[in-house]
């Protein structure tokens, strides 16, 4: 079959159309576009303005470095087209530990590394990790990455451009649900160029179509494959248990992914007041939203069973 | 050793609790489950004084421990309301003849009144025969529309303005989900109200069981040996709503307050201004003066689908003609 864009011989066959492997990267290359009409090029060459920054959170999977292979050559032909002149630059943020063997496919682009911190929330928030269940561990993490990402954009008054696929939002929407955080849904999976400074330049593009772009552009030798899932169902996390529904679901019913990912954009971004897991409340409140109370009651619990056995009761 | 309930300390713990792994002794696990739903009733203001409430009965699990329930509480609470059986015959041999002969039984333990309305009466129309004439692909959509139709036509006959039906915690979260997946934002926004219909609605419909487990339900018709009807619908379900049951159920393993957080996700959702402006206002159907959110109602949609497919000449035993000696002969055994 050939490439219903250049002629040339088809190797991809996706949303009803057979692409060349040339024409499936300049596709969705533009796909982003949309997303990021904030960072187009303004002012003259002359101008002494500094474009602003995009930080990048990077996990070494297939997504995040399609996006920051996208965003580097958005920027080049951002500064092609208009005299060397760029609508943003980028800065990759990589959260935890990271061994030594794992190499950066782009020297040009800046890098930075934080240890994650889950123990500075725990105390004023009354959570004791070492106590929680496999699935709050998980989710205890994820929030922390995602504030410390947060946090680390704030202090450099940089936007965030999370790397979530259309597969991974709607993942994150009916997970997010499945915890009771159904109030603070679009803040979690909607762009907010206002208040936390953050874009998802990915939303329209699949998990699938991101894994072929990383094994067209050679990215794929830099992935960190995932931990393996527990094969019993009682030992994987509700994150787990989604993820894995969604690749199952999305072959005999494929709308369901771009339907639950556009879904949040029409519900009201009323949220619950949370010290844990909303920014905004972060350090201003104690008060714990219905998901994170949860988490919290597992360390009560946790503690009481400890008297418990310490008195032989 | 066997563990001593976790609620009186005094009797044997006889089960573990689904919904929060507390271990109970029987009477304890009767007085536990009655009160919660108890408590759902007066927190939601459910029921009034002198009220006759219908109780949609399919001679199920779910409707069965309602009714048993609701007539314990009746007695123990003084709700001083009177409840009757609601029933609806969709014409499926094999599964609704039998579970209705399980209604007839309730209705003699219950002493409530029963009545019966049959999808035949109704419509023209039995399930069996929707499905000969659609195939089995959508027929839950057509006796979904219909029977919710149906109850409230069975109310308005009766002078009834309020029917309570069996849906359970698991059956909400399941329609949560699904109406997520399905991107049904304005179902979304009310799944989860355990009273629907507003005042332009004749009857009222409320879930007294929706903070139920399916499990519990099961628990409880099990040690209280209520008389209830447990095959499935012979018309397989919708294979995607399985995968929304199958989803719930892993996840319930996992972290049994699943099903409860998902319910209260479900309650958080709020539609934006912009979805909101799109929502659309109830009027009268223009056929049946059903409520309805179009001109004509889905369930003349439906019937109006129906009766157009339907063949305009049949054969029938008494007509006579050139071709009744051949029809008689065809007959013929030897």
């Amino acid at each position: 079959m050939e490439c219903t864009r250049c002629g040339k011989d088809s190797t991809i066959s996706t949303r009803g159309e057979k692409f060349c492997d040339d024409c499936f990267v300049d596709f969705l290359n533009r796909k982003i576009r949309p997303q990021l009409t904030h960072f187009r090029v303004n002012g003259s060459p002359d101008s002494k303005t500094v474009s602003p920054l995009i930080v990048v959170p990077i996990n070494f999977r297939a997504a995040s470095l399609a996006l920051v292979d996208m965003l580097v050559n958005m920027r080049k032909l951002q500064m092609q087209k208009h005299k060397q002149m760029d609508g943003f630059r980028i800065l990759c943020l990589y959260i935890g530990d990271l061994s030594d063997d794992v190499s950066w496919p782009w020297p040009e682009v800046d890098f930075e590394q934080i240890e994650l911190n889950v123990s500075s929330i725990e105390q004023p928030i009354g959570i004791d990790s070492d106590t929680l269940t496999r699935s709050s561990k998980q989710d205890l993490e994820k929030i922390m990455t995602r504030q410390m990402i947060l946090a680390y954009a704030k202090k450099h008054e940089a936007f965030t451009a999370f790397a979530y696929s259309m597969t991974k939002l709607s993942e994150i929407t009916l997970a997010e649900t499945v915890k009771g955080r159904g109030a603070n849904l679009p803040a979690l999976v909607t762009p907010d160029l206002m208040l936390d400074k953050v874009v998802y330049p990915l939303r329209d593009i699949t998990s699938s179509e991101l894994e072929k772009y990383c094994k067209i552009t050679g990215l794929n030798k830099y992935i960190i494959p995932d931990a393996p899932v527990p094969s019993v169902t009682k030992r994987q996390s509700i994150d787990e248990i989604v993820h894995l529904y969604f690749t199952k679901v999305q072959e005999e019913f494929p709308s369901v992914v771009s339907t639950v990912s556009k879904i949040s954009s029409r519900l009201s971004q009323t949220g619950e007041e949370c010290g844990l897991c909303q920014p905004r409340y972060i350090g201003k409140s104690v008060k714990l939203c219905y998901a994170c109370a949860s988490i919290a009651k597992e360390t009560e619990m946790k503690r009481k069973l400890d008297i418990l056995d310490m008195y032989e009761l | 050793m066997k563990p001593v309930c976790e609620n009186c300390f005094k009797n044997d713990a006889a089960l573990k609790r689904p919904r929060n792994g507390m271990k109970v002794c029987k009477e304890c696990f009767f007085m536990l489950f009655e009160t919660e739903i108890h408590q759902t009733i007066v927190d939601n203001q459910l029921f009034a004084r002198n009220e006759t409430v219908a109780i949609g009965a399919s001679g199920g699990k779910d409707s069965t421990v309602l009714a048993s329930v609701l007539k314990t509480l009746n007695a123990r609470y003084d709700y001083g309301v009177n409840f009757v059986l609601l029933s609806i015959d969709e014409g499926i041999k094999g599964y609704r003849d039998d579970s209705l002969e399980t209604v007839k039984r309730n209705q003699v333990q219950y002493d409530m009144p029963l009545e019966i309305l049959s999808y035949d009466k109704l419509y023209g129309w039995t399930m069996d025969k929707i499905v000969a004439q659609i195939g089995k692909k959508n027929n839950c959509t057509y006796c979904g529309v219909f029977r919710r139709q149906a109850l409230d036509r069975g109310c308005v006959q009766n002078s009834i303005g309020h029917v309570v039906t069996g849906h359970n915690a698991d059956d909400v979260a399941e329609t949560v989900l699904m109406n997520l997946m399905r991107g049904d934002i304005q179902r979304l926004d009310r799944c989860c109200d355990i009273v629907t219909g507003d005042s332009s609605s004749r009857v009222k419909r409320s879930k007294p069981l929706m903070y139920c487990y399916e499990k519990e339900i099961v628990l409880y018709a099990h040690y209280k040996n209520l008389d209830y009807f447990s095959t499935e619908c012979t018309y397989s379900p919708e294979a995607f709503r399985g995968t929304a049951r199958a989803l719930i159920k892993n996840l319930e393993a996992v972290r049994p307050s699943a099903i409860l957080d998902v319910i209260h996700s479900g309650k958080q959702f709020q539609l934006s201004k912009k979805s909101k402006a799109r929502q659309v206002r109830a009027v009268q159907c223009s056929q049946c003066s059903y409520i309805s959110s179009n001109t004509v109602c889905k369930a003349c949609v439906l019937l109006n689908g129906l009766n157009a497919s339907e063949p305009k000449l049949r054969l029938t035993e008494d007509e006579g003609g050139a071709a009744l000696p051949v029809r008689v002969l065809e007959k013929l055994q030897f």
